[in-house]
């Protein structure tokens, strides 16, 4: 004991080097990212940080310095942001995103995708009725710059031709359009994501407000004779696009649900794992709304004939039930 | 922090009342603090990022949102590029429509592509040290990543083009008031929670930190070459100048944990007031009983003022590595002593 050395200051002596090791990796991963590693670096620095973690709980036991102490607890801090940081590469998280997450998390999610539709087909009934009544409540339904000059004023055959012009535009036309229609509804889509937050208030009001702009709009086509026609010019991309929004609405309901009955769990973990899986349906949904956009503006513009425009339009609902619907089961299932 | 040591009388009447006060200011400047246990068991400190740290880093993200997209459109329309292409007007709308899409990507993946890519940083947290971390201790997975941007639809991008957006009269103007207080109370969230949450960090489970600065300083212990048990007193008078210094087992026991580490911060700050030093070492002194072992040979420190803080700094070294070396062993047979008070 009394050899002028604290057992303390031997321990520290001892281990010092490595501290120091792992304190320049970390350093290292932080400024260049973890490839800036060498192969030998790279498995030095699990072993190095369990070492520090180690030394951390001996030194809590045997030394009193407090720098020491506060040292080795901020490395092993930072060299455990280094360790259970992201690690996944984009490449390898897109796939297991398509084939497992995105079906899975809509599976889970199944019930709140039906409840969802059915606000949906309900705003789209009221506003059917109202509109076949009385025409008018168009107008209240569909705003100015949503209607696009497509109103209860203008022409049987002006609104027949609007369903079919689109053989006239060219590709570059198309291709704004696309582009256009994809953020707008994306933003919409991920807007009613996030207003679940708002226990859900919102998001059921933005899901029956579409509703009820559908339904106002098949009623004008239908009430001039071309239901027929509309329903075919909605369902080349309406069965992805409206399907994705539902899902949108779905996720937010998700979120909602996580703050309003949090069950066994406190409310903010509960709302944390809710969370997580609702954005892996808004995700997904954004992927198909990129999928809706080309359907709309291509497809739908260039395909003019109607049994051709069901056909393309009931096969992407075929394909997105059985695709979510089945696979999402299966998936599930085996996990 | 040296309270402890300079604290002039010590009224046992009072312990109560100060033991509170303590642990009150304690909590509130540990208030960032927070302990998280790692996979591996082992409980580890992190300090939470402050509000203005992480307004900042969004003030440079946003800078960058925004601002890169401009410069380079305006570098672009005054490429050749541009020149070359005027003409023709299939490619240019390509060309619109190829960059609409790469906007819509760039506004709304931005912070997700970055925190994912950096490990849970953007530029502009990089830029302020500060990072997204997992609040229960586990990985940071990508869907967290996503699901805590995502809300920014909400709580960023909705107030920004409220605000850009022209304020409306009348009723319209009412409706547009009530808006802007109701997304208001999304922005304001981090302000009404400790964890300094907002809505999307509540969504994905994470929080922001502080990447800590890790600085070893050196073993304040082995500065002082001392040596210390009851025999060693007496043979302490006869030994040279390093190991002047020799205390009884009653003089060690003076002082608890929360003195010793009071003292080592005076010891390890670069610049204490030469008052500070003379005043604890008087403290110290007087508590402990000291008697200078040998005057005439230490006469040579009297002779001007720097002298007499190098004497008081070695005394207060060595005084430190022998109550340091009494606590540890005593920590090794099971025995904490918190401070001075604690005489179990």
């Amino acid at each position: 004991m009394s050899d002028g050395v604290l057992k303390s200051s031997q321990f520290r002596k001892e281990r010092e080097g490595s501290w120091k090791e792992l304190q320049s990796l970390v350093e290292t991963i932080e400024k260049k990212g973890i490839k800036a590693l060498s192969a030998q670096e790279l498995t030095r620095l699990p072993n190095l940080y369990r070492f520090t973690l180690s030394s951390l709980s001996v030194a809590r036991g045997v030394s009193l310095d407090r720098n020491l102490l506060e040292y080795l607890e901020l490395l092993s801090t930072r060299a455990y942001y280094c360790i259970y940081g992201v690690h996944a590469s984009f490449g390898g998280t897109v796939l297991k995103f398509i084939f497992e997450d995105f079906p899975i998390a809509v599976w889970n999610a199944r019930w709140r995708v039906l409840l969802t539709t059915l606000i949906m087909l309900a705003g789209a009934l009221i506003a059917y009725y109202l509109t076949i009544g009385n025409e008018e409540w168009y107008y209240t339904m569909v705003g100015e710059g949503m209607a696009g000059g497509r109103n209860p004023a203008s022409a049987t055959e002006d609104l027949r031709k609007g369903l079919y012009d689109g053989g006239e535009l060219d590709a570059d036309d198309l291709n704004y359009f696309a582009s256009g229609l994809f953020s707008h509804n994306s933003s919409v889509g991920m807007l009613s994501f996030a207003l679940g937050f708002a226990l859900g208030v919102p998001t059921f009001i933005l899901i029956f407000y579409n509703g009820l702009i559908l339904g106002s709009f098949v009623a004008l086509y239908a009430s001039r004779g071309l239901g027929l026609d509309i329903a075919a010019w909605l369902s080349i991309h309406g069965t992805t696009e409206l399907l994705a929004i539902i899902l949108c609405g779905a996720a937010g309901l998700g979120v909602a649900k996580g703050i309003i009955s949090p069950g066994q769990k406190t409310r903010l973990s509960n709302l944390a794992s809710e969370g997580k899986q609702a954005a892996k349906v808004v995700i997904g949904a954004v992927l198909m709304l990129l999928i809706a956009a080309l359907l709309e503006s291509f497809g739908r513009q260039w395909i003019t004939d109607i049994t051709t425009r069901f056909t393309i339009g009931g096969l992407m609902l075929v394909f997105w039930l059985s695709y979510l619907g089945y696979w999402g089961r299966k998936i599930c299932q085996r996990h | 922090m040296s309270k402890a040591l300079i604290s002039p009388k010590y009224d046992p009447g009072k312990k109560a009342s100060k033991k509170t006060k303590t642990s009150k200011k304690k909590a509130k400047a540990e208030g960032a603090w927070r302990r998280v246990i790692t996979p591996e068991g082992v409980p580890v400190r992190l300090e939470l990022a402050s509000r203005g740290d992480r307004f900042a880093a969004l003030l440079l993200d946003l800078m960058i949102v925004y601002g890169l997209p401009v410069v380079l459109i305006i570098a672009f329309v005054f490429s050749a590029i541009w020149t070359s292409l005027e003409t023709d007007k299939g490619s240019i709308q390509i060309l619109f429509a190829v960059s609409n899409v790469v906007l819509f990507l760039w506004y709304n993946f931005y912070f997700t592509f970055f925190e994912i890519k950096w490990q849970g940083r953007t530029p502009g947290k990089r830029a302020l040290g500060i990072k997204v971390v997992d609040r229960h201790g586990g990985q940071l997975r990508s869907d967290a990543v996503f699901a805590r941007n995502l809300m920014r639809e909400l709580e960023l991008f909705l107030p920004i083009s409220i605000l850009f957006s022209p304020f409306g009269t009348g009723s319209e103007g009412f409706t547009d008031l009530l808006t802007i207080i109701w997304v208001g109370l999304f922005v304001c969230i981090p302000f009404f929670n400790k964890d300094r949450l907002r809505a999307g960090d509540m969504i994905a489970g994470t929080w922001v930190v502080k990447i800590p600065k890790t600085v070893l300083m050196g073993d304040i212990a082995q500065e002082s070459g001392t040596k210390i048990t009851g025999e060693s007193l007496i043979k302490g008078k006869e030994q040279k100048q390093p190991e002047r210094y020799a205390f009884t087992d009653e003089q060690v026991d003076a002082y608890g944990i929360y003195e010793l580490q009071t003292l080592e911060e005076l010891l390890r700050k670069p610049a204490v007031a030469p008052k500070t030093i003379k005043e604890v070492t008087q403290r110290i002194k007087t508590k402990i009983g000291w008697v200078e072992p040998n005057i005439s040979s230490s006469n040579y420190y009297w002779k001007n003022h720097q002298g007499k803080i190098h004497r008081d700094t070695e005394f207060l070294k060595a005084y430190y590595a022998a109550l340091r070396r009494r606590l540890e062993a005593k920590m090794l047979f099971g025995k904490r002593r918190e401070n001075k008070h604690d005489t179990k």
